[in-house]
């Protein structure tokens, strides 16, 4: 219109932040892990969306996924033990302004932070949560995870876990109010920077499955993936995960899946033959708990004891 | 970072109790947000509670204020300074609209380069592309030229000159720096790819902002590339005829006795001279006069004297020259090129433009009697004649462009008035002359000063200048800027007289809402200011004019989508139509032709602007037009608009229409055309459909007769005699020779099918060949597909380092061996390292790495 194309404005954010700005500590992982290459697709959706660090925080609960809030240069909490949600979820009540990343794993998310796993989900606040599922507990050396394949030995079950894993999926996908819900490989790195960054770009809870390699104590169980693409399906969809040029070519197995669809999500998931990669679940309209806890926020001080006071004289005798 | 203490061991600041995390408005560096639209909460539309009686009586008022009731106008309210068009209320307050200004301005020495001018943003995309073609390169370069582009933009705005492109970018490139503020390494990575940028700008190339002179700035490009090239190559031709004419003297003097002396002798031995006793030389020579014939005293003086006006001329010589009125703003002006002040420049310019004329006819004269003289065909009885009458009609095409082009900077409304008869002798005379005019579209030229500009029809310079007949006449923008580019140089480029209407919206003394490029923009959306072009350089008339560069040039106004939050917060989208009231609506001193609507009246009597323009309405003696207006809080209101501003309209409607017809849109014998071209194409066609049902009907029977005599001979042939056996055999194994042996007639469908085979076996096979023939010696990382994983780096950190994206890549095949290579490639948990050959054949255990490396090559 009026001769203007579509990228008529100039206007530019004030600062200007490279990858470097994102980055804190040198990694510790071990080498091979999947865990840098993670990170990496979070700074480079960091740089990409010029997020101020200091508007940023990057929450984590225990365990090798968990030391990545040290290796961002924006603020960081390093949680307790499967309390990375419940953490996350009261920075955003009080601080809807911050942008909010959760990194956790299949021990501190599934076994010992179960219930906030689930209720973080229902509550659908605005935050990205990355976890980094490799199927063992290896910053403590190889004990049994709830996704650790059966009969595969540790330490804990030296003769093999015992029972089936647990599908994190199928219980994600069975809560009520989620709104994104989507799974990748870590060494797909084009498809894992897209899925993070369509994640990062979802307004409420986006919640992303990575399957995650560990070479030091689990290498079988990724190796046998990255060695049979055809255990893969890739989930095409125009509301999808964008597929960058080239990546299609990587799986053997495509399928058109609509994320809006929850009830064919909830199939894909349940069929473990293949493991489904992309975006599974998306609803933009799922309610948010942030937006509830964020209303009165802009009362003074004297507006809240006004209201607290007004609320107490009904009960005054 | 801010944030980050960097000494400390890990640079994670976490969260407690001493840190507040309440909202802190301070924090320092916080991304500045321009206000905008986009921003902040939709457009809603004004309510409020009005009964009946209130909803009549303000009816009753808007439509006596819009008939000319003064009292009534008094008792409406009148629309605040900050009521914009709704359509353009997204652009309100923008410090930042990109649009094709800044213009990059190729070097002089480059005029031919096309497109003559490029937009800032595309130029710097381009530099960039240059030297980084993969995408991803020269990443943090990519992400702020922006704010190249932002820089330059301020420094120009308004500029009334072209700058140096070279110095203003590097200006641009050092504030980016400072801007920015990068660590140490990546404001060094960043400074190597802004200094490639700077190199890339051509020397002597400009930047050009949108400014008072941009369309003298444009007119002076498109001359330059026009004439730039014939400009230099006559100089060449001058530099030859003075070489052959002195040559043609030397030849004369050396036939003389003194051409013997001592002193002639030293000169034409030149250097060596100092070799030579001349004086001995001389004196050993015959002193007589040489050769047979002498050139005649009249040649010999119509030869010096043609010399003489072939070594005056000045190749610097101006190519432009301008003339305006007395008084006038360009006399004045802060720009770069020379005016000279005129009563009348439309007169002047013709004079000038004939003294320029006579000027060179002396030098294009004497440049052909030189031709002449050389090539010593020069007859004085053919052609002293014709040279004494020699003056620019006999200018040859690439003559006339030599001569500098005169142009005449005149207002609308001077040429509509006073300057009318000169204006119309100068496009009368075939003399190439150029008449810029400035247009101010919300008005009418031919209006007296002190007269109400929509009192009257409009003067439409455009028909005038049609009416000229073998004149050129553009009316464009300079918001334009390719569209006046190229009217520009289609009128330069067939040596007729032209006729420049140009809207800048640089207006004196009146403060504009808006930014001058989009109101010139509106005023060509608005049908204003319509961009129409006659180039009379076209053989056929109806290839003369051009409509191009109008928004929906086939509608009456151009229309947009619209959408606003109604009372009850709904969301209501809506086609708007922008009309010349919209328009008039960012004039201040139009301000009086439009009064607000009351929130919440509603009444079947307010229509919209271009419904009402629409003679289709009903009871248009009840009808009260209006536009939509949006205040500065997001407010959205009706305007209702005067009688006389609606007049107006009409008047541009009517005039836009003609337009319209002449270029053949709504033009009743181009329909009709149409129509009979329809006709007869449906009837060829039918007749064409009836012709192929018969010869497929005919095809289809001889097929079925031929299938019925061949299955009938076969039936017969078995049913004598043939043997049974071989029939058994052909179906089962032996079709495979007997295939073979069967002429390829009596199997069509099988040939046809194997052939098919084949040849896609042939294209596929190259093909897969091909692909199989692909590898590389040198050994590489498809960098997009590493994890990060610091894998190959703890093979060697030299060899394996990470780019910008922290993804590896590989240094320099030399700083480590094949085997890491090999191995690095083997533990690639991505499996995007590819080791290729071995550099060095001498590297132990060569045979079993590459055995090693086959399945990553």
């Amino acid at each position: 219109m009026f001769g203007l194309k579509e990228d008529w404005s100039l206007d530019v954010n004030e600062r200007y932040f490279t990858l470097d700005d994102y980055c804190g500590a040198e990694p510790r992982w071990c080498s091979g892990c999947g865990d840098p290459g993670i990170l990496t697709a979070v700074h480079k959706v960091c740089r990409d969306a010029q997020l101020l660090p200091e508007k940023t925080v990057a929450v984590s609960g225990i365990g090798c996924s968990s030391r990545l809030p040290h290796y961002m240069s924006t603020y960081g909490f390093h949680g307790l033990h499967g309390r990375a949600l419940p953490v996350a979820c009261g920075i955003k009540s009080r601080r809807p302004d911050l942008d909010i990343w959760v990194a956790t794993g299949d021990g501190d998310c599934f076994s010992i932070g179960a219930a906030h796993w689930v209720h973080a989900l229902r509550y659908n606040m605005d935050m990205t949560v990355l976890v980094f599922d490799n199927g063992i507990y290896g910053l403590t050396k190889k004990q049994t995870s709830p996704t650790t394949p059966q009969d595969f030995p540790t330490n804990t079950h030296p003769s093999g876990a015992l029972l089936p894993p647990l599908n994190p999926l199928t219980v994600t996908l069975g809560v009520t109010n989620i709104s994104f819900v989507a799974q990748i490989v870590d060494w797909n790195a084009p498809l894992l920077y897209e899925t993070i960054k369509a994640a990062h770009a979802h307004r409420g809870m986006s919640f992303v499955r990575i399957v995650q390699r560990c070479p030091i104590y689990v290498e079988s169980i990724s190796k046998d993936i990255q060695d049979d693409p055809g255990k893969l399906l890739l989930l095409n969809h125009p509301d999808g995960i964008h597929v960058p040029e080239g990546v299609e070519r990587l799986f053997e197995n495509h399928q058109e899946h609509d994320p809006s669809d929850l009830s064919r999500a909830r199939e894909l998931v349940q069929d473990t033959s293949r493991i489904p990669i992309g975006l599974l679940y998306r609803n933009p309209d799922a309610q948010r708990y942030d937006e509830m806890t964020r209303i009165g926020m802009e009362m003074t001080e004297q507006e809240k004891l006004d209201g607290l006071n007004e609320a107490l004289d009904k009960f005054a005798i | 970072m801010p944030l980050i203490d960097e000494s400390q061991a890990d640079p994670v600041k976490l969260i407690d109790e001493e840190v507040s995390l309440m909202p802190n408005n301070d924090v320092e560096g916080t991304v500045t947000v321009v206000p905008d639209r986009r921003d902040r909460a939709a457009v809603t539309l004004s309510t409020a509670p009005m009964d009946a009686s209130e909803i009549e009586s303000a009816v009753t008022r808007l439509r006596r204020y819009h008939l000319g009731d003064p009292d009534a106008g008094k008792q409406c309210t009148q629309v605040s300074d900050d009521l914009l068009p709704a359509l353009l209320d997204p652009y309100r307050g923008r410090s930042g609209i990109r649009y094709e200004y800044p213009l990059y301005l190729p070097g002089p020495e480059n005029p031919g380069e096309s497109p003559l001018a490029r937009p800032l943003a595309s130029f710097l995309a381009d530099a960039v592309a240059t030297f980084a073609p993969a995408p991803e390169g020269a990443r943090m370069l990519r992400d702020n030229l922006p704010r190249l582009e932002r820089y330059i933009d301020r420094k120009l705005k308004n500029a009334s000159n072209p700058v140096d492109a070279k110095s203003l970018l590097a200006e641009a490139c050092m504030a980016v720096q400072d801007e920015i503020d990068l660590d140490d390494s990546n404001r060094i990575r960043l400074q190597q790819d802004l200094d490639r940028l700077i190199e890339a700008v051509e020397s002597g190339s400009q930047f050009l902002g949108y400014g008072p002179y941009v369309a003298i700035h444009l007119l002076k490009l498109a001359v330059h590339s026009h004439s730039y090239i014939q400009r230099t190559q006559f100089v060449a031709e001058i530099d030859e005829r003075i070489r052959g004419l002195s040559e043609l003297l030397a030849v004369e003097r050396g036939k003389s006795v003194s051409s013997l002396a001592p002193d002639a002798l030293q000169q034409k031995v030149g250097a060596a001279s100092r070799y030579i006793d001349t004086r001995a030389f001389s004196g050993v020579m015959e002193h007589r006069a040489q050769g047979s014939v002498n050139m005649s005293a009249e040649r010999k003086g119509r030869i010096e004297k043609v010399l003489e006006i072939l070594e005056s001329y000045d190749a610097d010589s101006e190519e432009m020259q301008f003339v305006a009125a007395k008084g006038s703003p360009w006399l004045s002006g802060d720009h770069c090129f020379q005016v000279t002040s005129s009563d009348d420049p439309c007169a002047s310019a013709k004079t000038l433009y004939e003294e320029q004329a006579d000027t060179y006819a002396r030098i294009f004269s004497a440049c052909r009697i030189a031709q002449l003289e050389i090539d010593g065909i020069y007859e004085s009885a053919v052609h002293d004649s014709w040279f004494e009458n020699f003056d620019w009609e006999a200018f040859s095409a690439h003559e006339l462009l030599l001569i500098p082009t005169v142009v005449a900077l005149v207002t609308a409304e001077h040429i509509a008035g006073d300057g009318m008869l000169s204006l119309s002798r100068l496009l009368n005379s075939r003399k190439p002359v150029q008449v810029l005019a400035w247009v101010e579209a919300h008005g009418n030229p031919g209006a007296g000063k002190e007269e109400d500009q929509l009192q009257s029809i409009r003067t439409e310079l455009t028909y005038f200048g049609l009416g000229q007949r073998q004149a050129n006449v553009v009316q464009s923008s300079a918001a334009r800027h390719e569209h006046l580019l190229n009217g520009l140089q289609a009128a330069l480029s067939n040596s007729r007289s032209s006729l420049y209407l140009i809207s800048t919206e640089f207006t004196d003394g009146e403060q504009s809402p808006l930014d001058p490029w989009m109101m010139s923009s509106a005023a060509m959306e608005s049908r204003a200011h319509p961009f129409f072009q006659v180039n009379r350089g076209s053989d056929a008339e109806a290839d003369a004019v051009s409509f191009d560069g109008n928004t929906q040039p086939e509608s009456d106004w151009s229309v947009h989508m619209f959408s606003y939050q109604d009372g009850q917060g709904e969301k209501v989208e809506i086609e708007l139509a922008f009309t010349f009231a919209d328009y008039c609506l960012l004039k201040p001193s139009l301000k009086e032709h439009f009064r607000l609507v009351p929130p919440g009246c509603e009444s079947e009597d307010l229509i919209g602007a271009a419904a009402y323009l629409d003679s289709s309405i009903e009871k248009p003696e009840r009808a009260i037009p209006f536009i939509w207006g949006v205040d500065a809080s997001g407010l959205l209101f009706k305007v209702v608009v005067s009688r006389a501003l609606m007049l107006a309209c009409r008047d541009r409607q009517n005039y836009w229409r003609s337009l319209q017809a002449q270029c053949g849109i709504r033009n009743r014998y181009v329909e009709q055309a149409r129509q009979e071209v329809r006709a007869e194409e449906r009837a060829s066609a039918a007749e064409e459909r009836e012709k192929l049902i018969g010869e497929y009907e005919s095809e289809l029977e001889r097929v079925r007769e031929e299938a019925n005599r061949d299955v009938m001979g076969h039936l017969a042939d078995v049913l004598v005699g043939l043997d049974a056996a071989t029939l058994i055999a052909g179906a089962g194994t032996g079709a495979t020779a007997d295939r073979a042996e069967a002429p390829a007639a009596e199997v069509p469908d099988q040939a046809a099918d194997t052939a098919v085979e084949v040849a896609a076996a042939e294209v596929a096979e190259p093909e897969a060949a091909e692909e199989d023939d692909i590898s590389f010696d040198e050994p590489w990382i498809d960098s997009i597909l590493c994890t990060t994983c610091d894998d190959c780096m703890t093979i060697n950190k030299l060899l394996f380092v990470y780019n910008e994206d922290k993804q590896a890549y590989i240094t320099d095949p030399k700083l480590g061996t094949y085997e890491e290579m090999v191995k690095a490639a083997e533990i690639c948990p991505a499996r995007c390292i590819h080791p290729g050959n071995p550099l060095d054949p001498g590297e132990t255990g060569l045979d079993e790495l590459l055995q090693r490396a086959e399945p990553y090559n």
